[in-house]
């Protein structure tokens, strides 16, 4: 009958491992300092060339793989699988930790660390033992629908991209390009699974031909992102961000505008490929102990990649030691078995049910946890659409401008007595993060900026470039804050707040709908906070922004 | 008589057997006469009072037989029973007194004869049933009207209609100890994977069972993954849906007393057509299909998007839409997550009491429910307006879903989504989506991914039936699905000389 023979197709085999990558590759490898730009293109280049070597060299080890202990001895075999294991368990805190921080920062700011890893684990835990078809299914699935995904946000993000930026150049150095080949060689490390895996690929002696397919189109992505980068962010701007990738989603937004921001939906689908990455990691420690017997150790080694996540988080140890403990151990101990598999090549030729129950109790028990970081009601934040920064005496001085729910929306329901917030509240402080903290203590209401529709500086912030930069510096570092958000400036900037919900119901839409609302809009007017994040970074001039005067109760445009 | 099991040729014997066994069965008729001119030979007819009517016995061909042995001598009536009883086409020997109860139960009459180790059946239109029925649960604007009934030799009787043809072919067994429920598998013998026919005969071996009284009870008990709230059998009540899919090399298995037919195997893609979609053009059908594949995307998801966009994400959605939903939920005294909650729970029950009410009070129902929850509760500020119109959607949406069983998971997997999307935001929605489709990936049904044609089609080197989220245009369709006998792929081709 149909699917009788539990292997998978070529095709099954290629989305695998494009959906095992794609996303903790996008996420990490474009933050790599020495990936920048035409010379992570290079570098890319040299390593793929390495590494499909090492893939043909991979494939023909098929059988040394399929029984370690008779390779290896049964000593030897073991110890192999320890240092298999040991290495995917090390991947999986690293996955873990990739998680965390983005779930984190871009997505459920202040989640627990503790939630997010232990859902992840155990989502991905549940079903990884059922048979690489499952995965392959998966993957075919997916695969469409996330590289689709990601391909019409390349293709937006082509609008984004600067020129000038593109003719930047790094230095090349020899050893910069061999250690970062090196470092792509290494970033594909779990290809030195592959053994265990063509047992249950069809036609495994022809697999070489996909795997490399599909590290191409891994290799093409990520040298098409990096040339995607350093043109819209410049070189120096790059050095700058953690996760540039995310950086460059905020920007990409779907045509019509139907959506203020989508890059919420393009970071999930780089989630999803991390969190498929994680369920390989412990599909691919299922199959290893099940080659040495020892499948009751299932679930400890899955815990083993919980605890050890957790104990990262809370130790605050940086992701990057992930790829220096793989480029000056992991690789060389793995080439070294291969080696030895090679030459050796040359001489010889069920009761997880209750385990799964375990584990949905143990979620759900999680699922309770998450009371603590659950998200905040509309009606309780504070929705400023415009935001005045300036500069004077040595202290910043920030107005928030709420509009008027009632007069904005046109629904005229009252809010509750006595609990009606200010339009325009003034902090003055000597950081903006410290007026942020005012406001938190000050107001009911969450602080949110996700909806900032217009940032209106004042002169004294703009001539003050070591204040301008630090201001520019947080507002980078707040994932809240889009970078289209239209720039003004005004020497006037509290006369102009002060009109923002009485006489106009929102100065930001106010000054946006004077600049666009026009049958030809001049757009080169039209300066978003972006464009300084890039002229400060590459040391260019800031560009000119509109400036507001007010005239009694008018806001004019210059 | 040797065993209880034969016939024996005392009909004493057999009167005595069959009056101990239906002792305290008032609603089975044992009626002893004496046959013959001199009325000297004895004979039984036994029959269930209702299923077998009076009538019915004195109109059948042995009917009027045995008004003829009332004037023969004895002796020749034996001969006549012999020489003549079996040609007639409404009558059946039965040589065990299994078969005859058997039988009798089935609603027909036995007829025995002092003298002879056999029963005759004689057949009768059975116990009392509806009849051919409109098919209410998939109604559909183009294509026949007519549905299942209650009986299942009238259903499988409704599929030969539709296919007249020696090769489709009408497996007949029983399950159920003390229902002896017959249960009919239906099939076309060149067109099915043998293996696949092998298997679910296995599995109806499988088990036993007191009583069968429903198709659903055997679904549960032959599918592949008991935990799954996922259906792994397709129901139908449409003869025209059924008879398309036995082309398609699926087989049907029909339970007595029971309208909806159980068609194996079963794919994600197959809930989503309807048997509409053979017969309207295939740009219209495309567009339905994306609107089903939407409904199920809806179902599970808008709910729990709302939660998450309103509650982690506001930069998402367009600020004045973010401001509105601020705006309406003023004064509302539970978390969003709650008032969704509570929403989602009325909606169903506002289902549930209108499908369990009588017909004309299941529509005032729905009325009455929309205004209650949908005017009144936003009045008195127990809702926001908003929340409304996202479970209304969702509603919709459930309801576009062409199959019942396969709209009823995703109703479920909601909650679930909802729980995930208000504390995790889009994260947990992410956590939700993986562990829903590394379920389906697992999933297979007699072998068959769940998931196809979407996956492992390639595996084994087919280049599908183009009729997955878009159907092709018909003269496109050529190739019978995957699951089919692949010596018999194709199902369309142009005559030569035409």
């Amino acid at each position: 009958m149909f699917a009788d023979n539990q292997k998978i197709s070529h095709r099954q085999l290629f989305r695998q491992l494009v959906m095992s990558f794609l996303g903790i590759y996008l996420l990490c490898i474009p933050g790599w300092q020495s990936l920048e730009g035409r010379r992570g293109v290079l570098c890319v280049g040299i390593g793929l060339l390495f590494l499909f070597f090492y893939i043909i060299y991979l494939v023909r080890l098929n059988h040394s793989y399929t029984n370690l202990d008779k390779t290896f001895g049964k000593i030897g075999g073991r110890l192999i699988v320890l240092v298999y294991l040991s290495y995917l368990v090390f991947t999986g805190i690293f996955l873990l930790r990739i998680i965390g921080a983005v779930v984190a920062r871009f997505l459920v700011t202040g989640a627990n660390a503790a939630v997010v890893m232990g859902l992840a684990v155990v989502f991905c835990y549940l079903g990884s033992g059922q048979g690489l078809e499952r995965r392959g299914r998966m993957a075919e699935a997916v695969f469409p629908l996330v590289t689709g995904a990601l391909f019409l946000m390349f293709f937006l993000a082509l609008s984004k991209v600067n020129l000038g930026y593109l003719q930047q150049s790094a230095s090349v150095s020899w050893p910069q390009l061999g250690w970062g080949s090196y470092g792509i060689f290494c970033a594909f490390a779990p290809l030195i699974l592959i053994p265990f895996t063509l047992g249950t690929v069809q036609k495994p002696s022809s697999a070489h031909g996909v795997i490399i397919g599909a590290v191409g189109l891994l290799g093409g992505i990520l040298s098409l992102t990096f040339i995607l980068l350093q043109g819209t962010f410049g070189l120096p701007g790059l050095l700058y961000k953690s996760f540039p990738m995310i950086d460059l989603m905020s920007g990409v937004n779907i045509p019509g505008d139907f959506l203020e921001r989508v890059d919420v939906f393009w970071i999930i689908f780089l989630l999803f490929s991390v969190l498929f990455a994680l369920g390989s990691v412990f599909f691919y420690q299922n199959e290893l102990l099940s080659r040495v017997h020892w499948e009751k150790g299932r679930l400890f080694a899955a815990f083993l990649v919980l605890a050890g996540g957790l104990v990262c988080a809370h130790m605050g140890v940086s992701a990057r030691y992930y790829g220096q403990i793989l480029e000056r151990y992991y690789i060389p101990v793995f080439l070294l078995i291969s080696l030895i598999a090679g030459l050796r090549l040359g001489k010889n030729e069920k009761k997880a049910k209750w385990g799964k129950a375990l584990i949905g109790i143990l979620g759900l028990i999680l699922l309770f946890f998450l009371n603590g970081c659950c998200g905040v009601e509309p009606e309780n934040r504070a929705f400023p659409l415009i935001v005045s920064i300036d500069y004077t005496d040595g202290e910043y001085e920030v107005i928030y401008g709420i509009p008027d729910l009632s007069n904005t929306t046109g629904q005229g329901k009252k809010e509750e007595s006595g609990s009606q917030e200010p339009r325009v509240t003034v902090y003055t402080g000597a950081s903006i993060k410290e007026i942020e903290e005012e406001f938190d203590k000050s107001q009911k209401n969450y602080l949110d900026l996700g909806h900032v529709k217009t940032f209106l500086l004042g002169d004294g912030l703009m001539e003050n470039k070591e204040a301008f930069t630090k201001c520019l510096a947080y507002l980078e570092n707040n994932p809240a804050i889009a970078g289209s958000i239209k720039v003004f400036r005004s020497s006037q900037v509290e006369e102009a707040m002060s009109l923002n919900g009485n006489e106009i119901d929102s100065l930001g839409e106010y000054l946006i709908g004077i600049l666009e609302n026009k049958p030809n809009p001049d757009r080169k007017a039209q300066v978003t906070i972006q464009k300084f994040y890039n002229a400060w970074h590459n040391q260019e001039e800031f560009p000119k922004v509109p400036r507001v005067n007010v005239r009694g109760t008018q806001v004019y445009l210059e | 008589m040797s065993t209880v099991s034969d016939i024996s040729m005392h009909i004493q014997e057999n009167e005595e057997y069959i009056r101990s066994r239906c002792e305290n069965c008032d609603d089975i008729i044992i009626r002893p006469m004496l046959l013959g001119d001199e009325k000297k030979v004895r004979c039984l007819v036994v029959y269930i009072e209702v299923a077998v009517s009076n009538m019915m016995l004195e109109e059948s061909v042995i009917g009027k037989l045995i008004n003829h042995m009332w004037e023969m001598p004895r002796d020749q009536i034996l001969e006549f029973v012999e020489d003549n009883g079996l040609g007639i086409s409404d009558v059946k020997t039965l040589d065990t007194m299994k078969e005859a109860f058997d039988a009798m139960l089935a609603g027909n009459a036995i007829f025995f004869l002092d003298g002879y180790p056999h029963a005759i059946k004689i057949s009768s239109k059975g116990y009392p049933d509806r009849g051919v029925q409109e098919a209410e649960a998939e109604k559909v604007l183009r294509g026949s009207n007519e549905g299942f009934g209650d009986a299942v030799k009238a259903n499988s009787a409704l599929v030969r209609k539709r296919l007249r043809d020696t090769r489709m072919k009408v497996k007949q067994t029983s399950v159920g100890v003390r229902s002896n429920t017959v249960v009919q598998l239906l099939y076309v013998e060149d067109l099915i994977d043998p293996g696949l026919l092998r298997e679910i005969e296995q599995r109806l071996e499988s088990f036993e069972i007191d009583g069968v009284t429903d198709s659903g009870i055997i679904e549960q008990l032959t599918e592949e993954v008991w935990y799954s709230p996922f259906p792994q059998f397709q129901t139908t009540e449409r003869p025209d849906k059924a008879a398309m899919e036995l082309l398609n090399g699926r087989i049907l298995l029909l339970c007595d007393n029971s309208p909806v037919g159980l068609l194996l195997p079963t794919t994600y893609n197959s809930f989503l057509q309807v048997s509409e979609d053979w017969y309207n053009r295939f740009a219209l059908v495309s567009f339905l299909r994306i609107l089903r594949y939407l409904a199920v995307v809806l179902t599970m998801l808008f709910s729990a998007t709302y939660l998450a966009m309103t509650n982690f994400h506001t930069q998402v959605l367009p600020t004045n839409l973010m401001l509105a939903f601020a705006e309406s939920r003023q004064g509302v005294p539970f978390p969003s997550m709650l008032e969704v909650i509570l929403m989602e729970v009325a909606f169903e029950m506002i289902r549930e009491a209108g499908i369990r009410m009588p017909g004309p009070l299941g529509g005032t129902i729905g009325i009455v429910g929309g205004l209650i929850i949908g005017q009144a509760a936003v009045e008195a500020n127990l809702v926001s307006p908003m929340v409304v119109v996202v479970v209304a959607i969702t509603a919709l949406s459930s309801l576009a879903i062409p199959n019942e069983e396969f709209s009823a998971p995703f109703r479920l997997i909601k909650y679930g989504m909802i729980v995930l999307g208000g504390t995790l935001g889009v994260y947990g929605i992410a956590l939700g989506l993986y562990l829903v489709i590394s379920h389906l990936a697992g999933l297979t049904t007699f072998h068959i991914p769940y998931l196809m044609p979407f996956v492992a089609t390639k595996k084994e080197r087919f280049r599908g039936e183009k009729d997955g989220i878009l159907r092709a245009p018909i003269w496109w369709l050529r190739r019978r699905p995957i699951y089919a006998r692949q010596e018999e792929k194709i199902r369309l081709r142009r005559r030569e000389n035409k």
